[in-house]
């Protein structure tokens, strides 16, 4: 347990009245694994990324993180977690249109307090192909572009964990393949812990990660059809 | 930009009006001081004060000359006109030091005047009975009458005083009030401003009847008071109204960036640094809409005792009544930061309360 980064054991989450997403999920994630969470659209994978990212509180189960049950933290201490050792991305990019993308890459650590001398957005925009569009605002950029910023902003508190939810669910089948790649590449070098929710199950060769299926709430590392 | 100009006009508005609340009343406590003493001690209504008690009085400390006066109603006949007055005896050579004797006297001569024997009569009372320095007048008391002749005419700016005032010699008011005591002292201070300061030590000392200047003038003062009062009330409404308009802009833009600080707070901020980024903006807005305020009010302030105005001669007023009101400035900003945050407070806790798992699963 102490191995994995964030661990749901007996996770279920029901929305009120009576709507059941998840059920009875116990799965783990270690540093430095590559998972994709498959699922039509609703069936529960931003749910589950919500709750692994410790932003959803689940409705049983628990979400263990350094051995303890991370939902008996202060809320202080959970926002803390989320900042120092996750990275999120988004489906629409979820850059901020009033600042540069240079600000936003920076944002996080602007957030966690760390002196601007030791921000490295810009290195991280040369990285994923943007150095030159660093002082460009988000409503200039390209879909493409605007989710490779997306993703160095993910990097930029040089996080344990990267939660990407649907990040090509908005782009061209070629984009599509040109962010996964760049996310593989990046996770290789930088051996963070990678989760992406996706319904297009043809990036699973790109993204080269453990499919898992979300079905009937039920979280499946075999493909519905063996799973029924 | 909007939060900020409406906060400014309110402000800008609220300190023109205490400015001028401030030049009346500097105007008349000005005019009025100009022959009334800082402090007056009397005996009481109908009483006279027979003892000396000039070098008692000016023992106390801080006081700073002393002249005693007998004071009572009378009339002023001129030919058929006739006023009712109030005659004030006094003793010049001590009077003149209560008195802007320079600044007063409008027509006459000083050595003439400390003889004793005449009246100096206020200009608008001389104009009303068409007389003028020479002429002779009838002073007419309970006791007797006596004719007098024009010593002096004076002139303070407030009409009050200027129409309806006769100073003369102090014998010669004892004499028309039939008798040989005083029916006062008044009393000169370092400063004015502290005349209430004074009336418990001077009451001790002599047992009379300790009054301030303004007290004299309760009616004008208090009335302008209220109205100053009045205006302030009005005009901090007016700010609540500034208020309103500046939450509906923040109520508006907290609605339109829920997608922003959900991400803020995906991204780890907590409610307090989302509700402390709107604080922040609102307190800004108040700082300077009261900045911006503040010099406008001035500027306009500036102008305005420039004006040259027409107003009822009853008013005595060539320039509008003006004074930068600068001790009211530190509450009127202080009301407009307040003001600024005040507004920001609904929308900053609507804020707080964005759930970042929405702008997860909306993209989802």
């Amino acid at each position: 347990m102490r191995d994995s980064l964030v661990t749901l054991v007996g996770v279920g989450k029901l929305y009120e009245p009576s709507v059941r997403v998840l059920s009875d999920i116990d799965w783990s994630v270690a540093p430095g694994e590559r998972c994709v969470v498959l699922g039509s659209s609703g069936s529960g994978k931003s749910t589950l990324l919500s709750i692994l990212g410790l932003l959803l509180r689940p409705s049983q189960g628990e979400v263990q993180v350094e051995g303890e049950n991370a939902w008996m933290w202060p809320e202080k201490k959970r926002a803390a977690w989320r900042t120092a050792k996750l990275g999120y991305v988004w489906q629409d990019a979820g850059l901020l249109p009033e600042l540069t993308v240079l600000e936003n890459v920076n944002l996080p650590l602007h957030i966690r307090g760390i002196p601007k001398k030791k921000w490295n957005g810009q290195n991280l925009l040369e990285r994923v192909g943007l150095g030159r569009r660093s002082h460009a605002h988000p409503s200039e950029l390209s879909g493409g572009e605007a989710q490779r910023a997306a993703i160095a902003r993910a990097l930029a508190g040089s996080p344990s964990l990267v939660i990407a939810d649907e990040p090509t669910g908005n782009l061209q089948q070629r984009q599509a393949e040109d962010i996964c790649r760049l996310l593989l590449e990046l996770q290789e070098e930088l051996e963070f812990g990678l989760v992406v929710a996706t319904h297009n199950e043809a990036l699973i060769k790109y993204l080269q990660a453990d499919p898992y299926w979300i079905i009937d709430g039920s979280l499946s590392s075999n493909p519905p059809e063996e799973a029924t | 930009m909007g939060s900020i100009i409406g906060i400014s006009a309110a402000i800008t508005a609220l300190l023109v009006i205490l400015s001028f609340a401030q030049g009346v009343q500097d105007f008349f406590g000005e005019r009025i001081l100009m022959l009334a003493p800082h402090l007056t001690l009397e005996a009481g209504v109908n009483e006279e004060i027979t003892q000396d008690l000039k070098r008692t009085i000016l023992e106390v400390p801080g006081v700073k000359a002393v002249s005693p006066y007998v004071q009572f109603p009378a009339l002023i006949q001129k030919g058929l006109a006739a006023e009712p007055i109030t005659v004030k005896g006094v003793s010049w050579d001590s009077e003149l030091e209560l008195i802007d004797s320079a600044e007063i006297l409008e027509a006459g001569d000083w050595r003439q005047i400390k003889l004793g024997q005449g009246a100096v009569l206020g200009v608008e009372l001389a104009r009303s009975l068409g007389v003028n320095v020479g002429d002779r007048v009838v002073l007419v008391s309970p006791y007797l009458s006596r004719a007098l002749l024009v010593d002096g005419l004076f002139y303070t700016g407030y009409y009050g005083i200027d129409g309806s005032l006769v100073m003369v010699g102090l014998e010669v008011g004892q004499e028309l009030l039939g008798t040989t005591g005083v029916t006062g002292y008044g009393v000169r201070i370092d400063d004015y401003t502290r005349a209430d300061v004074f009336i418990g030590p001077l009451q001790d000392a002599t047992g009379l009847w300790v009054r301030p200047w303004y007290e004299r003038e309760q009616g004008l003062f208090i009335s302008m008071a209220v109205q100053r009062t009045v205006l302030v009330w009005i005009l901090v409404f007016t700010l609540l109204v500034s208020a309103l308009g500046i939450m509906n802009v923040y109520l508006f833009r907290a609605w339109a960036q829920q997608r922003s600080v959900g991400v803020l707070r995906a991204l780890g901020a907590s409610p307090r640094q989302i509700g402390a980024l709107f604080l922040i903006q609102g307190l800004a807005s108040g700082f300077l809409g009261g900045i911006v305020g503040v010099l406008s009010a001035r500027l306009a302030v500036w102008g305005l005792s420039h004006v040259t105005i027409r107003l009822p001669q009853i008013f005595y007023l060539e320039k509008l009544p003006i004074a930068w009101a600068h001790k009211d400035v530190w509450w009127v900003m202080a009301a407009a930061v307040l003001t600024g945050a005040a507004a920001v407070l609904l929308p900053a806790r609507r804020m707080t309360q964005v759930d970042p798992v929405e702008v997860v699963r909306r993209a989802g």
